[in-house]
């Protein structure tokens, strides 16, 4: 690409992100914002002690004491979008040197109309640390591991786990990037392990494991079938609804998907690790047990950097990873 | 390049111009949850929701026709 063409993408890509996200400049606190923000739960000293989503609250606690409207939690919101897309270009620079891969990344991962969800309510916010640490950590340690990537690497994970505890998806998705497919189901028996663990300790675990999974699973499918298409995106979809046919079939597609990106493994890496990278970020959630709350849509952040892979898998076919 | 580099331009048009009207369905209670029960006319949190909404303004009329019809999905009946 030559200098010029690059202008002509940043700049194209500024204005359809200020089109775009421009409804934000005048939204108030929505949905679940409301609540926290009229029972002043950011400013809870006691809250503020445990490191539990600290990142977060603490972003929240400092907005609330310093920038306490609306606009300002919109503002710092979209800017971490911002930087998480921008973070995602990078990763797909540094395991392909694709321009064109990194602009197509980039563009998926801060346009799709399904990040609306994270980047404008304003609670999807420790959906955008998480992602921020997980892609950081794995774009800074993808080529080197020297003494300084390693730290660099560790700090950008703490960002992610302190944002919100399912950036422990990193356990696997360092395999997934390094390309040691040989470690990837040891990676995901420990991320399991570490999930369930973490779940059944915060009475999070489902009471029926199978069936929660099912459910899980076929709204993950619907998620990413939104993702892709840009149709069917709303708050709080019913999956409930679903058949157990249609749950079935669901969870057939998605493995399907999930497969075939995989058998690209050797010809076109990107796509593989992209398939790969969203199976990762959707298995905790199989485990994970939140009533009346089937993935909406702001959890599917930590995966669209996988999506973003594969279209710059798709976009720069004769890309192979650097090393 | 050239051609790629327009596809993926035509493509992030394409998220813009949606992601725009999804961003403005996130503004307000009334928007987002009327947004839900347009996707999901089936799901009685959403139609409770844009109730509450309705309420907020001072719809109180359509804020009883939402609870009624959540009501009645809730109870498998015909909408009314």
């Amino acid at each position: 690409m030559t200098r010029w063409q690059h202008g002509l993408m940043a700049a194209l890509v500024l204005m359809l992100a200020l089109w775009e996200f421009a409804g934000a400049w005048n939204a108030g606190f929505v949905h679940q914002d409301n609540n926290w923000h009229q029972a002043g739960v950011s400013l809870d000293p006691t809250g503020l002690t445990h490191w539990d989503r600290a990142s977060t609250r603490w972003s929240w606690a400092w907005q609330a004491a310093h920038t306490p409207s609306a606009r300002a939690f919109h503002v710092v919101n979209l800017l971490l979008h911002l930087i998480a897309s921008a973070l995602v270009a990078w990763l797909v620079w540094q395991v392909s040197a694709s321009p064109l891969g990194a602009w197509a990344a980039g563009g998926l991962m801060l346009l799709n109309p399904i990040q609306a969800q994270s980047a404008v309510y304003l609670s999807g916010r420790t959906e955008l640390f998480a992602a921020i640490g997980m892609v950081a950590a794995v774009a800074v340690t993808a080529r080197r591991w020297t003494v300084v990537t390693i730290i660099a690497g560790i700090v950008a994970a703490g960002v992610g786990l302190t944002g919100k505890e399912s950036a422990v998806a990193l356990i696997a998705l360092v395999p997934i990037v390094q390309r040691r497919w040989s470690w990837l189901w040891a990676a995901w028996a420990v991320l399991l392990v570490v999930v369930y663990g973490m779940a059944a300790s915060r009475v999070y675990a489902p009471p029926n494991v199978a069936a929660w999974a099912l459910l899980q699973a076929a709204t993950a499918w619907r998620v990413l079938a939104v993702a892709v298409t840009t149709v069917g995106s709303t708050v709080d979809y019913d999956v409930t609804q679903l058949s157990f046919a249609a749950q079935v079939l669901s969870v057939v597609s998605l493995t399907a998907a999930i497969w075939q990106g995989w058998t690209y493994h050797r010809t076109r890496p990107m796509i593989a690790m992209g398939a790969l990278w969203i199976a990762t970020v959707i298995l905790p959630r199989l485990c994970v047990f939140t009533p009346g709350s089937n993935f909406p849509e702001h959890q599917f952040y930590g995966a669209m950097p996988g999506l973003s892979l594969i279209a710059a898998g798709i976009v720069s076919p004769k890309q192979v990873p650097l090393w | 390049m050239s051609k790629t580099l327009i596809g993926i331009a035509v493509v992030l048009t394409w998220y813009s111009v949606v992601g725009h009207r999804r961003v403005i369905d996130w503004t307000s209670e009334l928007s987002l949850w009327t947004r839900a029960t347009v996707v999901q006319p089936d799901n009685p949190r959403a139609h409770i929701n844009r109730a509450k909404a309705f309420y907020g303004v001072g719809l109180e009329d359509d804020a009883i026709r939402e609870v009624t019809i959540a009501d009645a999905i809730e109870r498998g009946r015909e909408r009314p």
